[in-house]
């Protein structure tokens, strides 16, 4: 926590603020050192090292958030465009005025500590401290000529003790105010002073004693402590006694009062005067190194300020553009900060309440959406499952969608049409022609309409009932097609087989009652009459009675053939094989199968089936006589295959019983309607045989197909449900 | 000729150098006799040329040798020396800060060796030094910028022509 405080302490404006206020304050003192204040003497390095340390601190962070921002350019992140160009305009809007200020602060610097000097000020102090020289100069003259012969009158002492009485005389005399004698070893040998006890006279410099040794006198302005100026003369005493050695007198005189005071004046200003004009430079250089330091400071922190104001300008600005960035990818679930309330705050607040309602509204067509979905599902799991077929056709007939059941009604596969003009259903397969014709027909009708239509194909005759309901929109703007079919050929067969047996019924019931009473009465008025009739006439009577009697006996067998049609079914079930069967029903057959050749093929694995086995063997009659009354006449060598087979087709096994004979083939007249009642070629036939056949294999459940075979005779198929727990039997012997 | 040069430059050098340092023992009094030589830079010269006040700092520690630990400073002394230019007599001023003894000298020569000439410095009594106790003295002597005009400060500060300091010299504390 401390170090995320002290991150955010170095990162933040506080940290700028401290620093330049500290790097403020320590400027200040800094001024104030230059202006010599004595306190802040010490503190001068100290002050200089804060403020370039300061200075070191505030350029590795300006450095540090520059290097920051050039790799967020580099990547491309969103505002680091934008802020580049805020820094670069408030670095700009900094950095050219202070230095306008900085350039004309410096120059009026110089100029105003220039204007400080004067050429003629110096040569007027120059001429003053010459005047002053050459004023004492006479003086110094006068008082070394005075002090020579001083020094003659000294040199006339023979002994030291007087010399030191003679000083103090000669200094009165003189108005010197200290007057030394040194002996040979410049060592003082006696001294007076005006003032006090001499303890420690006041030495000239070595040099004048060397001077003094090499013959030369000595006399210069010198200053004395707390005395001000005086003249040190300094001469040789005359050697009289080669045992006292070279001895030297010193006199300081002091100046005339007013004299020493202007003197020092002159000195004074002249030594100011030179030393400021020494210091000119130094004095520039100390404020100019103010002055840049304070520069440098002021352009470094408000390049650090821009650095900042530009993060804080355009921190919302580039959540704004991230945002945005995420709302063109899709993802409506960001939400921005809010910064301070002002227009961007404003501007980021609506940009929030966009992506809201984006994303309200988004969620709200996906719900719908996938409601449509699943209706539209549903929709399909319907109409896959309807057993009527289904087509749309749009407005100019192209095939929309189509169920499987209409797939399986019209025998196609549609999946190749779809999308395409429904013509084309016609030109691929032809048996359809009718079916489109009729469609085509109701093209833009307004109003739903209803056809019977009938097609023709290899698997028969097939009766279709069709509607067409156009399907308008809200809009009415498409004029789609709705077609629904269904295939009614069984119905309709169904209806026509139950209206034959119908009429069979009625006929057995309406012709068979009278018959009797007709054929017993034929019968009576030939027993009466025959005898007692002429011949001729007897014979008439003979020959129609007995017709009578014949053909009621036929309409008695074709009604009981009605009859047996007709009737109901009064069924006993029970499991047979139909192999043994069939061989059963053909024992009868190899009679006289001198000129029939019976060939038989039966699946040994034959589950068996529940059905009425007198039935079966009539079905079984019915179907041979019908082959051989087919090849009647029609084939030298006539034949019957009868196989049998257990076959197995989308999960439904059933027996398959192929009876096939080698005549003409079935008429391709009558073919369609070959087992319905009635229907026949044959001169003697009445026509129920196959009918039966049919009635028999619809009462077993199964179903009947007549063909052509591929060698040009009949054809008889029909299948026969397995007997339920047979089929697990036999599936359990083939596994 | 080479060899000769760098000698006369290295004589010329400016710098601070300390020859000679020696104690004695006056009237149970320890006593310090030392000659620093002062060479000064054209710069200084320049400066003091022209009026400004050039401040020899010389600082005298007596400490006490410790064999295990950091030597314990027994007494310090500051001596400031002030060199100055007078304009009218052409003569350079030697003062002490802390008396009022103050001489004038000819020549800038006889001013520094008369500046540097440190003698009979009274450094502590003899009372105050344990018997069986090493002691030495450590003498060093510097350009005072402090005391400098304060315009000269920052140049003197950042300039090595100002920056004048002998080494540390140490002499043993003997009678």
């Amino acid at each position: 926590m401390s170090v995320t405080f002290l991150k955010r302490f170095t990162a933040g404006p506080l940290m700028a603020a401290v620093l330049s206020s500290l790097l403020l304050f320590s400027l200040y003192l800094m001024s104030g050192a230059t202006e010599d204040s004595a306190s802040f003497n010490r503190q001068y390095v100290l002050l200089l090292i804060t403020n370039l340390v300061g200075l070191v601190m505030l350029l590795g962070m300006i450095a540090a958030k520059g290097w920051n921002l050039y790799r967020r350019y580099r990547q491309a992140e969103p505002g680091s465009r934008l802020t580049s160009r805020l820094l670069g305009m408030f670095v700009l809007i900094a950095v050219i005025p202070v230095s306008i200020v900085y350039y004309f602060s410096v120059d009026f610097l110089n100029r105003g500590i220039d204007s400080w000097f004067d050429v003629r000020i110096e040569k007027a102090l120059d001429d003053a401290l010459e005047l002053s020289r050459s004023s004492l100069d006479a003086r110094m003259r006068d008082l070394l000529r005075n002090t020579e012969i001083l020094a003659v009158e000294i040199a006339a002492d023979e002994s030291e003790a007087s010399a030191v009485l003679r000083l103090n005389e000669l200094r009165e005399r003189s108005g010197a105010n200290e007057m030394t004698l040194f002996d040979g070893s410049n060592i003082v040998a006696s001294s007076s002073r005006a003032d006090e006890i001499v303890i420690n006279p006041n030495r000239p410099d070595e040099a004048i004693f060397s001077d003094i040794r090499n013959g030369r006198q000595y006399a210069g302005v010198d200053t004395v402590p707390n005395k001000g100026l005086h003249i040190r003369v300094v001469v040789r005493v005359p050697v009289i006694r080669s045992d006292l050695g070279v001895r030297a007198l010193q006199a300081l005189y002091p100046l005339a009062e007013r004299q020493g005071e202007l003197a020092s004046s002159v000195e004074e200003a002249f030594s100011n005067y030179n030393e400021m004009v020494y210091l000119r430079d130094p004095l520039k250089y100390s404020f100019t190194l103010t002055l840049s330091l304070a520069l440098l400071l002021s352009i470094l922190s408000a390049v650090w300020a821009a650095f900042y104001t530009a993060r804080k300008l355009v921190a919302p600005i580039s959540d704004l553009a991230e945002g945005t960035q995420a709302v063109a990818g899709g993802d409506y679930s960001k939400r921005l900060p809010l910064p301070a309330n002002d227009e961007l705050g404003f501007l980021v607040q609506s940009f929030n309440q966009m992506t809201r309602r984006i994303e309200r509204a988004r969620n709200d067509a996906q719900t719908s959406r996938h409601q449509v979905e699943e209706q539209q599902a549903y929709q399909a799991c319907v109409l896959e499952n309807l057993s009527s077929g289904v087509l749309t056709l749009d407005a100019n007939h192209h095939l929309q969608t189509y169920n499987e059941a209409a797939n399986q009604i019209l025998g196609i596969d549609m999946a190749s049409a779809n999308g395409q003009e429904l013509d084309v259903l016609a030109s691929q397969h032809p048996r359809l022609a009718h079916f489109v014709d009729v469609i085509n027909e109701h093209r833009g009708s307004e109003d739903p309409w209803r056809e019977e239509i009938v097609l023709f194909g290899t698997g028969g005759r097939q009766i279709l009932v069709c509607r067409g309901v156009p399907m308008t929109d809200a809009l009415e703007t498409s004029s789609d097609t709705l077609v629904v079919f269904e295939d009614v050929t069984t119905l309709v067969q169904a209806q026509r087989d139950a209206a034959w047996g119908e009429v069979a019924r009625r006929l057995a019931h309406e012709i068979k009652n009278p018959l009797t009473p007709i054929q017993l009465s034929a019968e009576r008025l030939r027993h009466k009459y025959l005898d007692s009739m002429d011949e001729g006439d007897a014979k008439v009577l003979d020959r129609s009675t007995h017709t009578i009697v014949q053909q009621v006996e036929a309409m008695k067998a074709m009604v009981n053939a009605f009859s047996e049609y007709a009737r109901a079914p009064q069924f006993k079930l029970e499991p047979i094989n139909l192999n043994n069967l069939i061989d059963e029903v053909l024992e009868l057959y190899r009679d006289d199968s001198s000129y029939l050749t019976l060939t038989v093929s039966l699946d040994p694995v034959m589950p068996r089936v529940e059905a009425d086995a007198g039935r079966l063997r009539q079905l079984l009659h019915n179907v041979i006589k019908n082959s051989i009354e087919a090849m009647e006449g029609e084939t030298k060598t006539p034949e019957v295959k009868i196989r049998t087979l257990c076959m197995q087709e989308s999960n439904c096994r059933f027996v398959e019983l192929c009876i096939e004979d080698n005549g003409p083939g079935l008429p391709a007249n009558i073919q369609t309607e070959l087992f319905e009642p009635y229907v026949t070629n044959k001169p003697k036939g009445t026509g129920l045989g196959l009918a039966v056949v049919k009635k028999i294999v619809e009462e077993h459940g199964g179903m009947v197909i007549a063909e052509n075979s591929e060698h040009g005779g009949g054809r008889i198929v029909i299948r026969l449900p397995v007997l339920h727990s047979d089929s697990m039997t036999v599936d359990e012997q083939a596994s | 000729m080479v060899l000769l040069l760098v000698s006369v430059s290295s004589v010329n050098a400016a710098g601070i150098d300390i020859g000679r340092a020696e104690t004695k023992l006056v009237d149970g009094v320890y006593q310090l006799d030392a000659d620093i030589y002062y060479t000064l830079s054209d710069e200084v010269l320049e400066a003091l040329e022209n009026g400004v006040l050039i401040t020899m700092r010389v600082s005298v520690n007596v400490e006490r040798v410790r064999e295990y630990f950091w030597n314990e400073t027994v007494e310090q002394q500051l001596q400031h020396y002030q060199l100055q230019y007078h304009a009218l007599s052409g003569q350079y001023l030697v003062a002490r800060l802390d008396s009022t003894e103050q001489q004038s000298y000819l020549s800038l020569t006889s001013a520094l060796r008369a500046m540097g000439s440190i003698r009979n410095l009274s450094l502590i009594d003899k009372s105050a030094v344990k018997e069986g106790e090493t002691y030495h003295v450590q003498l060093h002597s510097e350009l005072d910028t402090n005391a400098l005009p304060a315009p000269l400060r920052p140049m003197a500060w950042l300039s090595s022509e100002w920056q004048l300091r002998s080494d540390w010299v140490t002499c043993p504390l003997r009678s």
